[in-house]
Parts: C-alpha cells; structure tokens; sequence
C-alpha cells in the first residue's frame, strides 16, 4: 500500500518532468492531391497556377501530389483520376474539375471518405465542397464588356467569340460581358459565339463575322485561344488596330498583340495567386480552421499604357522558376 | 493503535525528506537553467545576427564586384572608337555594313565574356539598334526612346547607371528578366550619340542571394535604391502581393538592424546597404528560429534538470528509505517489547546513529531482562525465606510450652500422657523440618494437625475439644506446606483460648465439584467485621502471637495456585468463627516434578 503510494508519487514527478521538458514531435505535413485537368504546359496559366501551388506547398511544408488528365474534355479520365485520388486518401483534394455536373458525383464520394474538396479555377457541383478558389468569370466578362464600351464612345456593332458553353468560365465570362455591354444603348451586341476553344474555329468565327457585318467595331473574346485567334484573323485581314480587341488571359502571344496595338486590352487573372491561396485554403482546412467558401481572385486590366509598370510586368512575365 | 499512529509519523518524515529534496532541487535546476538560458540564449541571438550580417555583407561585396565589373566592360565600351563611329554614322544618316560589323563584333566579343550577359546593345537616337547576340532581332513596336534607361543614361552621360530588376523588351520575341546597365555613349563635344546597354540576367542575383542560408526560413533580399525589391527569394510571392517586406521601414533606418512583425512572423531585418551600387542587401531572420535556439537550449537544459530531479528523486528516496526502515525495524521491536517479549533483538546493523540507537535499545532490552530476572529470583528468595523463617517462627514459641508441659506431666508421673505428648512433639518436628518439598498432600497436612492438636488438648484438656473430618477422596490433594496447622493454631488462641467455657475445632475436607473445599471451625469468642477485614494485614512486629500466619497462609496460597484460591473468614461474635478454602485440586500424580 505505502509502496504502492510512493510508485504513485515516483511517477507524478517523472510525468511533471516530461512535461517541464516539453515534447516537440513535429506535425505530420499536410498532404494535399491537385488535379488538374490539364496538362500545365499547354497555357502559361496553368504554369503559373502550378507554380503558385508550388510556392504554398513549400511555403507550408505541404506533401503535394499532382494528378492531370490528359485534355479539358477528357471528363472520364478525370473521375478516374479522382477515384485513384480517393483511394490514397489525402487530406485534402484541390480541384480544378473538368466538368461542373459530372464530376460531382465522384467528388461526393471523396468528401463522404473524408477528404475535404477545394475546387480550383472551375466549380463543381458537388454538397459538401469546401472552398471555391477562382477569379470571378462574370465579373471578367463584365470588366472585358465595360473596356470594349470605353473604346467605343460613339457606339458600334461588338461580338463576344465565346470559348466554352459547357464551363462556367465561358458561360459566366459571356454573360458578364454581354450585361455590362447592354447598359450601353448605342452599342449593339451581335451575340455570342462559342469556338469550342479551337483557334481554327474561331478564326473563321472572326472572319465570318466580319464578312457579314463589315462596319463591326469590337470583339469580346472569353479566353486566350478566342483572343489570339481574333488577333490573327485581324492582322491577316490588315484589319490590326482599326477594330478592337478586347480579351482575357495572359501569354505571350497576346502580349505581343499588345505591344502591336492589336489587342487593346486584356484583363489578367492571377493564377499564381489562384493556386498559391487553393493550397493555403487547403492547409486551413486540414488543420481544422473555418475557411471561407469563396475566395475571390480579383483581376487586372492592362493596357498597353500600362503594361511596363513594375506591378504590371511582374503581372505579366512571370519570373522563370528557378 | 499506538503502532498505526507512529507509522504514519515516520511515513510523514519519509515524504518530508522527498519532498524537500524535489524541492530543492528544482529551485536550483530551475534557477540555473534561466540564468544560463538568458545568457546562452541573448549570445546565440547575438552570434545569429552577426553571423547575417556578415553573409549579407558578403552578397553585397560579391554584387559591388559584378556592378564594378559590368561598369568597367561599359566604360570600355563607350569609348571603343567602333562604338563610337557606328553611332556617329548612324546619327548622319551614313550607316554602312561595315561600321555595323566592327561596332556588332565589339558588343559580340564582350557578350562572350560572360555567360550572365543575357543581351549588350547599343541603341541610336534614331532607332539604329545593334545587339551582341546575332540572333536578336529588335522589338519594333518598342519605342526604347522613352524607356527609363535610355533616359536616364541620356540625362547623366557620366554615370553607369543601373535599373531594378525590370522585363527586357528590346528584342523580339524575348521577354526576359533582368537588371538592366546603360550608359551614354558621347562624342568629343560631349554630345550623347546613343546609349550602350548590358543586360545582367537575373537568375545570377538568384544564384548569389539563394544561395545564402539564414536558419531554415530566413533569406536575403535585395532593395533598389529606390526601395523596389530587386530579388527576393519569393519574388512571385512578392510580386503576386501574397507577401510584403517592411520595404519603408528598412529604407528609412538605411542600416542596421530592424525588428518587424510580431508571432510567428516576426523577424529581425540585416540592412547593409552597398554605395556602388545603391542597392541594399538585407537578410531576414526569423525571431522565431533564434527563439527555436533558445527552445532547443531550453530543451537541453531541461532534459539535464530532469535527469537531475529524477536522480534526487531516487536518492531522496534511498535516503528516506535507509532512514525509517530502520526506524521501523526499531518501532517494530519495541512494540513486541510493549507486548512483554524481552526476547527479541532489533536487527538494525547500519554503522551510522541509528544503528547505535539500534544496539543502545537492545542493550537496554537486555539489561531489562537481566533486571526483571533477578527480580523475580531475588522475590523467590525472599518467599523461601519468608517461609522458613515462619516455620522457624512458629517452633520455639510453641516448643517452649509444650516441653514445660512435658516437664510437668512427668514430674506428675503421668508417663503415658508424656509418651503420647512427646511423640506427638516429634511428629510435629519431622513433618515442620519435612523433607525439603515445599507440599504436602492433605493427609499429611491433617496429620499435621493432629499431631499438634494433641499436644494442645493435653495442655488445655477439657476447655479444648477437636473433630477432623477429611474426605478419604480429598487425602491426595496436595497443599502448600503447614497451610492448615497457622489456622488450626489461631482458632485455638483467638476463639477458644479465651472463652471461659472452652470450645471445639472442627476441621473438614471435602470435593465439591472440582474444587478442594477445606473449612477450620471454632465455637469460641468469634470475630467483628472490624477483625475479619483486619486479619489479611500483615503483622509487622509480633514474635509471639501467629497471627502473622493468616496472613502468611493467604500469600502462599496465592503463590501456589494463583486467583483461583480463595480463603475466607465466616463469624459470628459470641458464638463461632469459620475459616474456608476453596483450592483448586492439584493432585500428587500431577505434580509429580515438584516432588523430585
């Protein structure tokens, strides 16, 4: 009894001690899976995108573990690829889904197994996702719409070359444009027209409507592949610079554009941003903390006035990764 | 109960001793570890923060070294006479192929030098642009003209001056990253012909800042002389607006060392600023890692103090232990002395106090016994004695009267009466000498009496009658040695003696249940309550009267057979007096070692 009390009492002061002494065991990392739906090397948005990722998971000690189908369209590869994800069970599955509806049902099953959902870029439908993280696509189209308007004072006939009808970046991007254009009375929208996202098509888009409405003033084009494509149209008609161009996203191509003042316009995302913040939400998310449901990458308008601004540059040439 | 109480005060000295020790302990570990951690840890910071400064003053030494040697291939340059000569003719309108190779195969021979020099280009006013690389085509949507370094470089023809980091868009299809050098290429008038631009690549900032390793988190950066970030190792951070340096507050101390933030995001800044260049090199270390130092110290410190707790912990534990086992061996010990066992030994060995309290204890245990046995030898003695001398006692009185009756019945010629008085004298004699056994059986005892009854009947004659009645069952009991004759005798001399008329002794024995009942019976004067309560005191100083004897009787009685004895008075004044004995029945079978 008596020795039993002093065993007691032994045991106290070594507990005491091992707390005094405090105990450091690190964490486990955080382990986050990234699907993409694209290969990174086929836009300098994804590139970015990635290397924003890349920054965050080091910045934040993540595990990352990266999974791409091999196109946009390729929507089964996709929810295979998710399932594979499901199975080594992350901590949290940053998704850029290819397709809004058909990848929910994939993506539910991953949240039911645990493993908390970031959409990434583009949404899913899917109850329970946790974080939204993307710039917000009408309000591009809006910015886009309200650009084109200032460069047309007088009014004038203006198109949207649209890139995808079945993505919300192409639905709400579109229809962003397409209000902000209507509050202008003296300008009349001809109507939006979507390419696929093929440069082919949407080049003959560009010629055929400028073929059939001669006195057009102005293009809206949703995506990179619409801009460039109205731009090679414009240049191989000599039509550079006398109709205006105003798009979205950011390559080199387009850049060039600018500088030849075939572009007007071009509003940025921030896809280094995007991906930077997706895993810092991530990261959030895994240790337990309440994140916000959307988080909203806000977007740049540049000009060729203002394209070598400092803050603009670094917008717009990203800094190679080392 | 005693036992219980003194164990839980030893046990209290036990913990008292552990606790004080622990405590202790503790203070002077605890004490110790934050003297030497405040210590340690104020030199460790001290040392961090000198070791960055001189890192950041070494990427600042190897930057002066680039600029210094990038200024003096410019300063070369513009005044090659090629150089010179190609802008000249540029600036009259007489550009041949020929002032185009020589001035082109003077920035192709300086491009080769470096690998770092990612384009060399002169550049004409009137937008005649050469390029080092032969492959490098001009950006003609580019008006150079207004870009900050041909203008800088027109506006101050002395100076090499030198841009923050910024995209190279002079050449087509290229937009690369660089720090940018031009300086003003001028005539003998001093008139500025055109501009010579180097382009450093920025990858070697990367390749001297990154390679610096300040902790695990800290790094170097680089400031502009206009406070821009030049290099940073999370430039896309930086430029994406995820992650802002403290640039005003840096740009305002200018040097020296600056805290900023605070949590986990508080560092201290390393300014050093490099006159050549304009540019500031500052390295930033994490508080949290010099505080991460100090938690690894702390850690260190606290892992030796509890190694030293749990050392005193057992000593303390060993000593509270050498100290009340052997208070509890002892306490042990004395309380089976407590309990009368003078036999046991406290087994206590340890050299130290306790064992000479151990041995001084056991020596008094021994002394006690050794006491308490000569104690009970000497009370012994002094019972033998006692004995003796009452049997001595009762002899000369006695046998001074009995041989005058002698003298006198002789003298009377009553020759039969002397024969059965004398023989009754002998048998008296032979049984008070006795053999030297301290019992007799009660036939011996009766016979005892007889024998002295008949010398008092011839003395008293008819005054004096006796009857002895013993129960032929009761003859073997055995009995104290002359228990029966001091009663007998007191009977005769305090009942009948003095009675006018004289009176019987009645003697009886008889068994009820286990028990010896003996009763001594005298018809004489009796006794007051006042007498029989009186009669067990025992008689200091009285030679001739007996009465000593009752007394006597009564002690050895209790000496032989314990509480079980009884012996009583019974009287009536006037009429009779009885004494009884109740004895417990010890026969001679029985006792048969106390006969040998």
């Amino acid at each position: 009894m008596k020795h039993k009390k002093r065993l007691a009492a032994l045991l106290a002061a070594l507990l005491l001690v091992s707390l005094f002494s405090g105990c450091s065991a690190g964490a486990n990392p955080v382990r986050v899976t990234l699907v993409l739906k694209t290969e990174a090397s086929v836009a300098e948005f994804w590139e970015m995108l990635l290397s924003g990722v890349h920054a965050a998971a080091e910045e934040y000690g993540v595990e990352l573990a990266t999974v791409t189908s091999s196109t946009e369209t390729a929507i089964d590869e996709q929810i295979a690829l998710i399932e594979t994800v499901i199975a080594d069970k992350p901590d949290v599955m940053i998704l850029s889904a290819a397709d809004y509806d058909r990848c929910a049902a994939v993506t539910e099953k991953a949240i039911a197994a645990g493993i908390r959902v970031v959409s990434l870029d583009t949404d899913v439908n899917a109850e329970g996702r946790s974080c939204f993280v993307a710039s917000n696509n009408y309000q591009i189209g809006v910015d886009m719409g309200t650009q084109l308007a200032q460069y047309l004072p007088s009014g004038g006939k203006v198109a949207v070359i649209q890139h995808m009808q079945t993505t919300t970046s192409g639905t709400n991007r579109t229809q962003g444009a397409m209000d902000a254009l209507s509050r202008y009375p003296n300008i009349e929208v001809l109507g939006a027209y979507c390419c696929e996202n093929s440069l082919e098509k949407a080049q003959s888009i560009t010629k055929q409507l400028l073929a059939e409405h001669p006195d057009i003033a102005g293009f809206v084009c949703t995506n990179e592949v619409c801009n460039v494509a109205a731009a090679n149209t414009l240049v191989e008609l000599g039509l550079g610079g006398q109709v205006y161009l105003v798009g979205c996203d950011n390559s080199q191509r387009q850049i060039q554009f600018l500088e030849q003042n075939v572009i007007q316009s071009i509003v940025v995302q921030r896809p280094f941003n995007m991906g930077y913040l997706a895993v810092e939400q991530a990261v959030l998310l895994a240790s337990g903390e309440h994140v916000a449901e959307r988080v909203e990458v806000p977007c740049v308008t540049i000009t060729q006035q203002n394209m070598y601004t400092p803050e603009n540059q670094k917008l717009l040439f990203p800094v190679t990764e080392r | 109960m005693t036992h219980r109480k003194s164990a839980r005060r030893s046990r209290s000295i036990g913990s008292y001793i552990v606790a004080s020790f622990m405590l202790l302990i503790l203070l002077v570990t605890l004490g110790m570890m934050l003297v030497s951690i405040s210590t340690s840890s104020r030199e460790l910071q001290a040392n961090a923060m000198d070791y960055t400064e001189q890192l950041v003053l070494r990427v600042n030494a190897d930057i002066d070294l680039y600029v210094q040697y990038i200024k003096d291939i410019s300063d070369f340059l513009v005044d090659n006479t090629a150089i010179i000569s190609y802008l000249q003719a540029a600036r009259n309108g007489e550009l041949t192929e020929r002032t185009e190779a020589d001035a082109t195969g003077q920035l192709a021979a300086a491009i080769s030098i470096r690998s770092e020099f990612s384009a060399i280009a002169l550049a004409s006013p009137t937008g005649d642009v050469i390029f080092g690389a032969p492959t490098a085509e001009r950006n003609t949507f580019i008006d150079y003209t207004q870009a900050d370094w041909y203008l800088d470089a027109a506006a101050n023809p002395k100076e090499v001056m030198v841009s923050s980091s910024r995209v190279e868009n002079l050449i087509a299809d290229q937009y690369t990253w660089v720090v940018s050098f031009s300086k003003a290429v001028t005539n003998a008038y001093g008139e500025v012909l055109g501009v010579l631009l180097i382009d450093l690549n920025y990858n070697i900032i990367d390749s001297i800042c990154a390679a610096i390793e300040l902790g695990s988190r800290g790094y170097i950066f680089l400031l502009g002389s206009d406070g821009e970030i030049l290099w940073h190792p999370q430039q896309n951070l930086i430029y994406a607006g995820l992650k802002a340096e403290n640039v005003g507050d840096i740009m305002a101390a200018g040097q020296g060392r600056l805290s900023s933030g605070s949590g986990s995001a508080a560092k201290q800044y390393v300014i050093c600023p490099s006159r050549d260049t304009g540019w500031t090199a500052v390295g930033v270390v994490y508080t949290e890692e010099l505080l991460q130092m100090q938690g690894e110290l702390i850690r260190s410190y606290a892992l030796i103090g509890a190694g030293a707790l749990i050392a005193a912990l057992i000593l303390a534990f060993l000593l509270s232990n050498s100290i009340t086992q052997p208070i509890h061996a002892l306490q042990h010990t004395m309380h089976q002395v407590e309990q009368g066992d003078l036999s046991v030994r406290c087994g206590v060995t340890a050299g130290n106090e306790l064992g000479q309290l151990s041995d001084s204890f056991n020596h008094m245990i021994a002394t006690t016994q050794s006491l308490m046995d000569e104690t009970a030898r000497v009370a012994e003695q002094k019972r033998i004695s006692e004995w003796r001398a009452l049997q001595a006692q009762i002899q000369p009185h006695f046998l001074y009267n009995t041989l005058d009756s002698i003298i006198w019945m002789s003298h009377a010629g009553r020759n039969e009466e002397v024969v059965e008085m004398t023989s009754a004298l002998a048998s008296l004699l032979r049984r008070s000498i006795g053999t030297g056994s301290d019992t007799n059986t009660l036939a011996q005892e009766m016979d005892h009496v007889k024998s002295y009854l008949t010398i008092q009947k011839m003395r008293y004659n008819e005054k004096l009658r006796y009857t002895l009645d013993m129960d032929p069952q009761t003859a073997d009991c055995l009995l104290p040695k002359l228990i029966l004759q001091p009663l007998v005798e007191n009977a005769i001399y305090h009942g009948i003696k003095v009675k006018q008329t004289g009176g019987t002794v009645r003697v009886e024995s008889l068994l009820e249940e286990d028990r010896l009942l003996i009763t001594v019976e005298d018809d004489g004067v009796g006794m007051t309550e006042e007498q029989i309560a009186r009669i067990f005191e025992p008689k200091q100083s009285d030679a001739e009267s007996t009465k000593i004897g009752v007394c006597n009787v009564n002690e050895r009685l209790q000496y032989y057979f314990g509480s079980e004895a009884s012996m009583r008075y019974y009287s009536t004044p006037g009429k009779r007096t009885m004494v009884m004995l109740v004895l417990p029945i010890v026969r001679e079978k029985e006792a048969g070692g106390d006969e040998a």
